[in-house]
């Protein structure tokens, strides 16, 4: 079991909200497709940290478990998005998502 | 406040601030250095929480690899810098931010007024094994309230530990079918047969107990030991416990001989002989207060000037608890024989969040998923090459790729009706 917790769950939780809502501005707020990649990655790294805290909460591994399987699709996911950022900027010389609104070529 | 909380404070600042600049920089680089800043706050995190390995894997795969990837796509397509040019959806950006304000507020008042803190994990399940040190007892099946638990036990032996529900139960042994397979014996619990022992024992939540089944054969009991089984500060040593199971024998002490000392002659030596335990009386438990470093160790009982039972081959393993028993074996004429058995050693708890902990669920419970997730890797990569590839972008730019199915169709509705170019795709 886990030693005794100093730090409230509640902080880590608000700290995890915070971190999540900012990625989700970066989201909606920039047009660079790079920059909203980078967004989802904090948004990824804030629920990772909710699910931590929950597991410390809980003396349940399974919730570092599950970060540990979210890193892993993370990473694949970065290597997909980015080879796919690499052929778009290939195809239309540009990264601006407001510039990709055709569904074609 | 406490260090803890202020640290905790300082980090989260820094985290805070990190993803801001992230958001605002117009420099694309920045902001990926700005988002290692943030990962590594993460991982600092992971540490205040008792993960200490994701903080690794953090810093390793997520500060490393993943922004590495970052940067080197950022360098190759030369968007450092990112344009301000106007964009085509303005009128996006006002509502978004009000959206994601309305977000945050929602998530605040949830995570305040939710009492997420207050919320906790059941305490877990006792566990239970038996012992069997009742010699001239045959094998013994275990009966908890007239169902069959735990394994047969034979004599010396033990039982795996078992996860029970915390309560009252009545837990009988009965001796063990040893008829072939083809004849069964009948149900003991059907037939009302005598138990060699029948108890009622109550079961507490986070309780770990051995039940050891001791005492002169005529008259059977148990002794319950609880079993520390929690985390060892120290992977190198282990925790020992005895039980003194030889009626009408005087207190016994159990010693640690030195063997390089044991032949010595030096009175204040004592033959090398170290005492770990004494003055333990039949049917009762002595526990080794401090944990043994671990290795190989020469132990023997002693009563009064006697030395009993000597168990010289004696080897334990780090982060395990470990159980001796003198018990008084009847040899054939009626010699009184003592003798020192061993249960089998138990492992502790691996530390919470370390890496064996880790590792123990991912190839146990998490093993599917797992290997699910090592298939979807493989195809990333697959994915990422074929994504990347010249002649794939050159055949989507020439739309092969886009209208290799527009044409066939093409092609089967043009016979029908009119003759019209199929390339009408626009751009």
């Amino acid at each position: 079991m886990p030693q005794a917790p100093t730090i409230p769950v509640e902080y880590f939780v608000l700290l995890s909200a915070i971190l999540f809502i900012m990625g989700v501005m970066g989201v909606l707020l920039r047009r660079n497709a790079i920059m909203i990649f980078m967004s989802i990655e904090l948004m990824l790294n804030a629920a990772n940290l909710a699910l931590v805290a929950f597991a410390r909460q809980w003396g349940q591994i399974g919730g570092q478990l599950i970060v540990f399987f979210v890193i892993t699709v993370a990473a694949a996911e970065v290597a997909v998005g980015l080879a796919l950022i690499v052929a778009i900027f290939r195809t239309k010389r540009t990264i601006d998502i407001d510039e990709l609104h055709a569904m074609e070529g | 406040m406490s260090l803890e909380l202020g640290i905790f404070l300082v980090v989260a600042i820094v985290a805070i601030a990190s993803a801001a600049f992230m958001l605002l920089t117009r420099n694309a680089v920045h902001s990926a250095l700005f988002l290692v800043v943030n990962f590594a706050c993460v991982a600092f995190f992971y540490l205040l929480l008792n993960a200490p390995f994701l903080a690794m894997i953090q810093i390793t795969v997520y500060a490393g690899a993943i922004m590495v990837l970052f940067m080197f796509v950022i360098m190759l397509l030369g968007a450092e810098k990112l344009g301000s040019q106007p964009a085509h959806y303005r009128w996006l950006a006002p509502i978004g931010a009000i959206l994601t304000g309305l977000f945050l507020v929602i998530a605040l008042f949830v995570v305040v007024q939710g009492n997420v803190g207050l919320l906790k994990a059941a305490p877990p399940n006792p566990q239970l094994r038996v012992v069997h040190a009742l010699p001239g007892s045959p094998t013994l099946d275990v009966y908890m309230n007239d169902t069959r638990a735990l394994a047969s036990v034979a004599y010396t032996g033990a039982t795996p530990f078992g996860q029970v529900l915390p309560g009252d139960y009545v837990l009988a042994l009965y001796p063990s079918c040893t008829q072939p397979a083809a004849s069964p014996c009948a149900d003991p619990i059907a037939t009302k047969a005598k138990s060699v022992l029948s108890k009622r024992i109550t079961l507490k939540e986070n309780t770990t107990t051995t039940l050891v089944l001791l005492g002169d054969p005529k008259a059977p009991q148990f002794v319950a030991v609880p079993t520390d089984l929690s985390t060892l500060n120290d992977d190198n040593t282990f925790r020992l416990q005895a039980v003194n199971a030889t009626p009408g024998l005087a207190t016994v002490s159990l010693l640690n001989i030195n063997p390089l000392k044991a032949n010595s002659t030096d009175p204040n030596d004592n033959h090398g002989e170290l005492p770990l335990l004494s003055n333990i009386a039949f049917g009762q438990v002595g526990t080794v207060n401090t944990p043994l470093p671990k290795g190989s160790y020469s132990l023997v009982w002693a009563r009064d000037n006697d030395r009993l039972a000597p168990l010289s081959d004696f080897v334990a393993q780090g982060k395990t608890s470990e159980l001796v028993i003198l018990v008084q074996e009847t040899t054939g004429s009626g010699v009184a024989l003592p003798l020192t058995l061993r249960a089998t050693p138990v492992p502790t708890q691996e530390a919470f969040g370390s890496p064996q902990a880790i590792g123990q669920s991912l190839l146990s419970t998490y093993l599917l998923p797992f290997e699910l997730v090592s298939l979807l890797l493989l195809a990333a990569m697959v994915g990422a090459i074929i994504l990347t590839r010249e002649d794939v972008v050159r055949r989507v730019r020439r739309r092969e790729i886009v209208t290799e199915g527009a044409l066939r169709i093409n092609r089967a509705t043009s016979a029908a009706t009119t003759p019209a170019n199929p390339e009408t795709s626009g751009d």
